[in-house]
């Protein structure tokens, strides 16, 4: 009796002790929503969607500027044309994503109840393709991201709403390896995500300001002025990788799934706002 | 809960992958390494070369590798190749170090990231 009283102690000791270590998504993303409200109180929670836009004035002027003629419009239309083109089947991208009125991109990523994978928008394009018996796209390819700008476009508006069901063992081991990914430094300057998105968001390097991650994935993919075309949410990712000097993965692999997954869901409550321009 | 307790244990045990010491030791470009030959440019080359390329693909295993280090140990090859030794050890050097600062790196982090998250 004494044995299993005991036993029963340290337990509860065991989990009072690991209860830092293991808050739950939920409470991550209030605390993580919680740090930027605190951090930057002028700034509304809506106005995160825009990014970096959101916190340097003179940068959102010129965004405004180049929005009057948006540099990401030939992509959406090449991205329309492709999306109303039918497969030799006969079927469609529309029958893969129900609707695309009703909203596609704030959906993902999601995890894939059957192989437990973070399945993101690019992913499921080349696997509605598969499915109907197409070649799927590279990933980075002109074709793919002119979709997902189409898609993103047509999804404006919809407020994103990624799940990580807590009883799910699968999505919350994606979900953790996410935020390792994030917290992680990396590279050869010892730099995680969060040492630049979060310690020094709004602060300059060299001459640009540092975007907060809150908001980051909800205008991808964008139009980079520096490069003269679109450019997908893990290019960007595998750029800051490679700026840290550390070797960047490749595109889709799962650790940058893993890290779209947990930064799409602290962006919950956010508008999908993309395709985006960026410099 | 239960599922988070479990899971959180997983991570907190998550081994990087490591690699035996007498595979790994790095030599400074000037240090002669004790298991080769005195004067025997291309063993000391080759052993050093293996040993960096073990680290190298250790780091990589952990998702760790830094950027240059793949492509040291690619003008390492082609220095060798033309006889330049010198410059082959020192290239093999800078990467064997790379790799194992790449390996401590990721040892470390995998506890000390959880010290970062916003809470």
């Amino acid at each position: 009796m004494n044995k299993a009283i005991t036993a029963g102690l340290i337990f509860l000791f065991t989990l009072a002790v690991y209860q830092p270590a293991f808050a739950g998504p939920a409470e991550d993303r209030r605390a993580f929503v919680a740090y930027f409200e605190s951090r930057f109180p002028d700034i509304p929670f809506a106005e995160y969607a825009n990014g970096i836009y959101a916190i340097d004035q003179d940068a959102r002027n010129q965004w405004i500027e180049i929005e009057e003629f948006p540099p990401y419009e030939f992509a959406v239309d090449q991205g329309e044309s492709l999306w109303q083109e039918k497969f030799a089947d006969g079927k469609g991208y529309s029958d893969c994503f129900n609707s695309s009125k009703a909203g596609v991109r704030q959906n993902y990523p999601r995890v894939d109840g059957l192989s437990g994978e973070v399945i993101t928008l690019d992913m499921a394009i080349n696997l509605c393709r598969e499915q109907h018996g197409q070649k799927s796209f590279e990933f980075g390819s002109e074709e793919i991201l002119a979709l997902s700008a189409y898609i993103a476009f047509e999804s404006r508006g919809n407020v994103f709403n990624i799940i990580v069901a807590e009883d799910d063992p699968q999505a919350l081991a994606a979900y953790e390896e996410g935020k390792r990914f994030y917290y992680s430094k990396r590279g050869q300057l010892n730099l995680s995500c969060a040492d630049c998105h979060v310690a020094s968001a709004g602060q300059y390097v060299r001459a640009d300001r540092l975007s907060s991650s809150l908001g980051h994935p909800t205008h991808f993919p964008v139009y980079r002025s520096k490069f003269g075309s679109m450019l997908s949410l893990h290019q960007r990712v595998a750029g800051c990788i490679r700026d840290v000097r550390a070797k960047p993965f490749d595109l889709q692999s799962p650790e940058y799934r893993n890290l779209e997954y947990f930064l799409t869901y602290m962006s919950n409550g956010l508008e999908a706002n993309g395709p985006g321009a960026r410099k | 809960m239960i599922t988070r307790l479990i899971l959180t244990l997983l991570f907190v045990s998550q081994p990087v992958l490591t690699v035996s010491a007498e595979e790994s030791k790095c030599f400074p470009p000037g240090e002669q390494n004790p298991a080769s030959s005195p004067g025997n440019q291309k063993q000391h080359f080759e052993q050093q070369f293996s040993a960096a390329e073990n680290l190298r693909q250790a780091a990589a295993s952990a998702g760790a590798e830094w950027l240059k280090t793949e492509s040291l140990l690619i003008s390492a090859r082609e220095e060798a190749a033309s006889g330049n030794w010198n410059l082959a050890v020192q290239s093999t050097a800078k990467a064997c170090q790379q790799a194992e600062l790449a390996l401590q790196q990721a040892q470390y982090e995998s506890e000390a990231w959880k010290s970062r998250v916003i809470k």
